[in-house]
Order: structure tokens, then sequence, then C-alpha cells
């Protein structure tokens, strides 16, 4: 019995699967295509400036968190899921990763507490989404605002400075894990984002592991009945997303040399549309890193460029959040589509 | 799924009424002091009450809470002043947090009821406030609002930084840094909040008033994000290649702004002008990519705070009701100067 019931799974997981890698591609053709174009224009109006490498690399590195925090996002996105608190959780792994440098941990040290901090943060989320079957929206609403008051409890509402240490090998360190640049002049933490990418990326695509989430995204029910560990699956996942908002809190904090309580704050909604716009479905089951990596640029590139044409702060806002809703709009439109 | 959700909303529900009521039910057994957890421990400031012969004279000192560093320097100044005036006692009270503007409405009431002589306080809201300050004025106790104010004018007096002039002040000191000519960005913490805007105004009307020849390019507002500033200050760097200085209008931005110009090697051609005091801001200053900032005036608040309700007490009214109690510069010229040490450790 069970063996028939996979198999009849498997087969129609194939299909989907067959049916999704296309249509993912179209998208995230689609989403490469924007970014190709957005940098041609932009390249044009500011009369090549913005295509100048350094300005390039720049955009590199101020995309680098958002990237970082939307990967982690992708994976409880594709779960059917949310993590509002991925920002809060950005600013506790940062914090605990300075303070546990300021208390005179050594670095690699308070690297990884820092980051053992966001994946406990993500194992909480996920036993309050799974075990406690609160919605995912609520529980990580709650955990939000849980989280940022755990952070301001350890920086006692002020930053916590490694600059102030005055150690300046300490400080010399963290400045290049946070902004220093290898091979000339490629940003450190670009490098990191990128080997994150290409890890998750492999999690997602080319693991057992990575075709359950899809699985559990599309349909939890069928999921859970052809023999998926769904509590597991999803506990995973945001485990998954809170590494990733500690990785990029640790790596803020060491840009500054200097971890804000109030860092990430607005972050978790930029990840999120990093994410949507890379082509990942808000209603799950659909998405993948390669995605979420254009996503994060194609905002960064529109920020970028439209500070080099020097547009007005406030009608930037504006062209910005039509643009994240044309481009939900689009998705929405095309699964419709499909469906019919 | 629902089900749950649905006892979860009511058990919010449920909770937020009994905490509703739990307050109410506080305020009206008053009398026995404010929230014990919320007064500071051991902020009676003097012991020699018998010293002049006078009867104490008992102040409150109400801020939006207690434990930050900022209001602690208040209150240090309010009780040097005490102690220096002599038969002055001096209360610490405040809420946990800046948002519980319940709580202080209630520390207010509370102070009216046990007697004290006078009230100084930076208030949480500038509306919820207004009623507590009438209710203490017409119970005949002075009130005198430092820091942040409130919509009516109940009070005796007013003392806080005047951000305009504030603002003014960082435009001065950037002219005078950048040869007064050039462009300049701004990188602004907020948009829409008072404070913001009165320092950017400030800055802006005295670029436009008095250097003629200094160019504002563009404001950004990086909501205190010194990450976005960064970015948003790497971005005027690109896309303005003469620029010649960046104001960050609060601490987060000016670090932001130092961090960008640092990774862009240009401290020595960029000059950079803050605002408000950190430690990250004394190490910018340390470093010299941060050339100056403007710091605001905590302990002129409480001490200041402290002589004007004496002098009402003793039938002298204030000068002015409106008291900017000023910002200081500094600058990595004058930042060993014991004296500005002082006001950079306050």
């Amino acid at each position: 019995m069970i063996m028939s019931g996979e198999l009849v799974t498997s087969t129609k997981k194939t299909r989907i699967s067959i049916m999704k890698s296309k249509d993912e591609a179209l998208q995230k053709f689609l989403a490469f295509g924007v970014l190709i174009m957005l940098c041609i224009l932009f390249g044009v109006l500011t009369g090549g400036s913005f295509l100048k490498i350094d300005n390039l690399l720049t955009i590199a590195l101020q995309v680098t968190p958002y990237a970082i925090l939307g990967f982690g996002l992708t994976f409880v996105l594709i779960t059917g899921g949310t993590d509002l608190s991925a920002g809060s959780v950005i600013g506790f792994g940062g914090i605990v990763c300075a303070k546990a440098v300021t208390m005179g941990v050594s670095i690699p040290v308070a690297i990884i507490i820092g980051i053992l901090a966001g994946i406990i943060a993500g194992l909480i989320n996920g036993l309050f989404v799974t075990k406690l079957s609160v919605t995912p929206f609520i529980a990580t609403l709650g955990t939000q605002f849980a989280f940022r008051g755990l952070t301001q409890l350890v920086g006692q509402g002020k930053p916590v400075s490694i600059q102030a240490l005055g150690d300046e090998k300490i400080i010399s360190v963290f400045r290049f894990i946070g902004g220093g640049t290898v091979f000339g002049r490629v940003p450190f933490p670009t490098i990191i984002m990128i080997i994150t990418a290409i890890v998750l990326g492999i999690v997602l695509s080319k693991t057992g592991f990575g075709r359950r989430l899809y699985a559990v995204g599309s349909n939890e029910e069928t999921a859970r009945l052809s023999g998926i560990n769904v509590i597991k699956t999803k506990l995973t996942a945001y485990i998954i997303c809170g590494a990733t908002a500690s990785m990029a809190g640790i790596l803020l904090a060491a840009r500054l040399a200097s971890a804000q309580s109030n860092a990430g704050q607005g972050y978790e909604l930029e990840g999120i549309a990093a994410a949507v716009i890379g082509g990942t479905s808000v209603m799950g089951g659909e998405g993948g890193i390669l995605g979420t990596v254009i996503g994060a640029f194609v905002m960064g590139v529109l920020r970028n460029g439209l500070n080099l044409l020097k547009v007005d702060a406030f009608v930037q806002m504006v062209i910005i959040g039509t643009i994240i809703v044309i481009g939900v709009w689009y998705d929405t439109a095309r699964r419709k589509r499909q469906s019919i | 799924m629902k089900k749950v959700l649905s006892i979860l909303l009511v058990c919010i529900l449920i909770a937020s009424m009994l905490a509703g009521c739990g307050g109410r039910g506080k305020e009206s057994e008053t009398g026995t002091g404010a929230d014990k957890g919320n007064t500071s421990t051991g902020s009676t400031a003097s012991d020699n009450t018998g010293g002049g012969g006078n009867k104490t004279i008992k102040i409150a000192l109400v801020t939006k809470m207690v434990d930050s560093p900022y209001w602690q320097t208040v209150k240090r100044a309010a009780e040097e002043k005490a102690k220096e005036l002599g038969n002055v006692e001096i209360t610490h009270l405040g809420p946990p947090t800046e948002a519980d503007i319940d709580k202080q409405v209630q520390i207010i009431e509370t102070c009216i009821n046990d007697d004290y002589d006078g009230i100084i306080l930076a208030a949480c809201d500038k509306d919820a406030l207004v009623e507590p300050v009438r209710k203490a004025k017409q119970a005949g106790i002075p009130v005198v609002m430092i820091d942040s104010g409130i919509s009516e004018p109940v009070y005796d007096a007013f003392l806080a930084t005047n951000n305009v002039q504030a603002g003014a002040e960082c435009a001065k000191l950037m002219a005078e840094l950048i040869g007064g000519e050039g462009q300049v960005a701004i990188i602004n913490f907020a948009a829409g909040t008072q404070t913001a805007v009165d320092r950017e105004t400030g800055f802006t009307e005295e670029i436009k008033k008095n250097y003629k020849n200094i160019e504002i390019v563009g404001v950004q507002y990086c909501n205190s994000d010194p990450t976005v500033a960064a970015n948003q200050a790497t971005d005027f760097i690109s896309a303005y290649p003469d620029l010649k200085g960046i104001w960050g209008a609060n601490d987060q931005s000016a670090i932001g702004v130092a961090q960008a110009v640092t990774e862009q090697g240009k401290s020595d051609s960029i000059m950079v002008v803050g605002f408000d005091n950190s430690d990250d801001i004394k190490s910018g200053l340390k470093s010299g990519v941060i050339k100056g900032t403007a710091v605001q005036m905590p302990t002129v608040m409480g001490s200041e705070g402290v002589r004007i309700v004496v002098d009402i007490i003793n039938g002298k009214a204030p000068a002015n009701k409106d008291v900017d109690t000023g910002v200081t510069m500094v600058t990595t010229e004058n930042m060993n100067d014991p004296k500005i040490q002082a006001i950079l450790n306050q």
C-alpha cells in the first residue's frame, strides 16, 4: 500500500515539477530581462556612470544583506509560510555577535554564537508554526516584537560598538568581513553571498529535502499522506531562515563595526520583495535561489540608479513600491492564465 | 487552524480587557507612590535636609523612561543642582518604556496626590500629557517641561534643544570646513518627524541665507539605519564626484555616512558633520572621519530644570517660557579640551 502510494505521488510530483521548472525558468528569465533592461536604461540615462565597474560593485555590496535574507525567506515562502520576524532576527544575530566580541570572545566563536542565536530564533518560529499551528503571519508578527525586544535588551537600547573597544585588529577584521574587498575590488560580503546562494541553491534543487519543501508548499495534505514529515520540513525551513537572517545581521554589524539595536527593521519586506520579484510565490510551492538573487539586484539597481539620476527621495519610494506591485501582479496573472 | 486562531484572538481580547481594568484600578488607588518597579532606587539626592533650616523642596523628575543613559545624565545633573541648592530632594520616576504613555499619565497624577512641590517632565506624548499637567498646575504645583514638550502651553517653562538652531549650527560648521563653497548632501534620519524636519530646515535655511556658494544637492532619509545611510551616502558620492561634505542629521545617519566615506577612501576630501553623540561617533571623531558633531545638553536640562522649579516656588517667574538649552559643536580640533571632553562624556 505504501509502495503504491509513493509511486502515485512520485509520478505526480515529476509531472508537477516539470511543469513548474518550465514556468519558473520563464519567470526567472523575465526577471533577468527586467534587470538587464534596467541596467541599460540607467546606463544610458546616467551617461555611463551607472555601468562603471565601481558602481556595479557598490550595488553588489548594497544588495548583499537583502539577498542573503531573501534566501532564507525563499525557503519559508516555498512552504507557503512567511517570516515577518526576519528583520528582528537580523538585529538579534548582529547584536549577540557584537556583544560576544565585546565580552572578549574570539571572532570566529562570536560569529558562530551570532548564527546560533538566529538558528534558535528560527527554531522558535518553526515550533509556533508547526507544533502549535499558529498561522505563520501571526506567529512571526509576534516574534518580530519579541526578538526586537531581546535585541534591545542585549544592547540596553544602545548600539553595541566594536569600534569603542579600540582594538584596531578586531575592528579591521570586522570591517573586512562587512565591507572589505578581495581580488582588487570585489566586496568580501558579496563573495559570502554567492557561496551561500550556491550552497542553498543546491540544497533546494538537488536534495530530497528541497523536493519535500516544494511538495509541502504545493499541497501540504498530499505531502503528509505521501509520507513526508511536514513538521520537520517546515521547521528546517524556518531554521534556515533564522540562520540567514543572523548572517545578514552579522555582516551589517561588521560593516559598521557596531551592532545597532534597530538594525534590520523592515528588511523582512525587502527580502520578501526580492524573492517574489524573482519568481517565488507567496502562496507556496514555487521559487528558487537564483530568482531571489535577481530580485534583490532589481531592487538594488533601482535604488542606486534612481539615486544616481538624482530622483527625489519620496518619488523613489513611489516608483519602487509601484514596481513591486507590478511584479506581483504579473506573477498572479501568469499563474491564473496557466490554471485556465 | 481557524479554531486555534480564534481562541488565540479571544485570549488576547480578554487579556487586553483585564490589563485595561488593572490600569484603571491602580489609578484609583494612587497616593502610595508611583509604580514601585519604575522608581529608580537611591535617587534621592540630598540628605542634608536640615541644612538651610527651610522646609525641604520635593521635586519629581519624570522622564520618558528611567534606564537609558540619556535620562540618567539628566537625573545626575538635576541631583547635582539639588545638592548645590541644599534643601531640594529629587525623585526620579518614569514609565518602563517611552511608549507607556498611560503609565506616565498615572505617574503625574500620583505626583499630584503625593504633595510634590514641583514637577520636571519630559512628555512621552504631546497630547496625552496636557491634562495631567493642567491638573498639576491647578493643584498649585509648578511644572517645567524638558526635552519633549506638550501641545498646549499650560506649563511654566520648556527647556529643550532648539533643533532649528542646532541644524543651523551644523550648517555653519560644514561651511567652515569646506571653505564656504561647493556641493553638500544631507542624510536625514526620518521624513516627517518634527525633530528631523526642524534640523533639516535649520541647516538648509542657514546655507541659503548666508552661504550663496554652497549647493545642497539632495536629501535622503535613512530611517535611522546606518547601513541605509551608508548606501545613500555612497550613491551621493558616485552621483556627485565633486561633493565636498555630507551632513548626517542624527548619530546613526552620521555613522553610516562616515562608513561610506571611509569605504570610498574620501575621508580627506569629503567633510562629515554629525549630530548627537555615541560611542561610534566618538570613534569617528577620534579617527578624524567625522569632523564635528552637535551634542545636545541633557545636563543643562536637568540642572536648569531644578533651578527654575525652585525659583518659581520662591516666587520668581522664569524670564522666558521657552528656553533653548543649545548644542555644543564638538570638532576634531576642540575634542581634547577638558571642558568639551566633559560634554562628550556627559
